[in-house]
């Protein structure tokens, strides 16, 4: 599975972003959630799973929209998370592996209207009486 | 002395540290921090810019102990200057002896 970024934008400023086959983990610490992407470094926190994952699109989003704004390009977004991040994902039975996420962003729109993604699916580490989201 | 009592179980977010405290931190380490005001549900939008990473995150307050570390990761600020700034503030000020 190879998450793919496509960008393309058009003389008036408008711009198409997609990103798919993002995958994003799950950690659950001492109540806090954390989602951190793998193929891009971007991470989002919440109070609950759920919580995790809208402050995880909706920044990405938003982060999105600021490369825009400043590079005209998201070229400067799309670096993987360290190994030290991403690596438990070697241990194949730890995860469950899921993806995919796709927006448009245009010059002059909001991006949260953008969104949803329609197409994440999140990992959560597995562990001990923990279901694995999907 | 009585120490007070601990979160619950299920909230107690180990490291967690005012927003403020935090975005003053980065900017202390020249990251550029603008805010929006607080969402429904409290979390404040910030959008953290420095020289080679740009990004718009959703911060509660406080701010949980994975958030704090993740900062400190992608911003390249020593983690303890989060927890300890004013600690090495009051020392830097304190006269030394000779």
């Amino acid at each position: 599975m190879n998450a793919v970024a496509l960008h393309a934008s058009n003389q008036d400023g408008g711009h198409l972003v997609a990103l798919g086959d993002l995958r994003v983990l799950i950690f659950e610490k001492d109540g806090e959630w954390l989602a951190q992407g793998v193929e891009i470094d971007y991470a989002a926190s919440g109070s609950s799973l759920e919580d995790a994952q809208r402050y995880f699109e909706l920044g990405l989003a938003r982060t999105v929209h600021l490369h825009l704004s400043q590079h005209a390009t998201i070229d400067r977004l799309l670096h993987f998370a360290p190994e030290s991040v991403w690596k438990p994902l070697k241990a194949r039975h730890a995860f469950n592996l899921g993806i995919v996420t796709a927006h448009d962003l245009g010059d002059g729109l909001d991006a949260l209207q953008q969104l949803p993604f329609e197409r994440i699916v999140y990992l959560q580490e597995r562990h001990q009486g923990h279901a694995a989201a999907a | 002395m009585r120490l007070p009592p601990k979160d619950p179980k299920e909230r107690d977010l180990e490291g967690r540290l005012p927003l403020a405290d935090v975005l003053e931190v980065m900017r202390r380490h020249h990251v550029s921090v603008e805010t929006e005001d607080p969402t429904l549900d409290g979390r404040v939008c910030c959008t953290l810019v420095d020289d080679t990473v740009a990004e718009v995150v959703f911060l509660p307050d406080p701010v949980g102990g994975l958030m704090v570390s993740t900062l400190a990761r992608k911003f390249a600020i020593p983690l303890v200057e989060f927890y300890y700034f004013r600690q090495l503030d009051a020392e830097a000020r304190q006269t030394p002896l000779h």
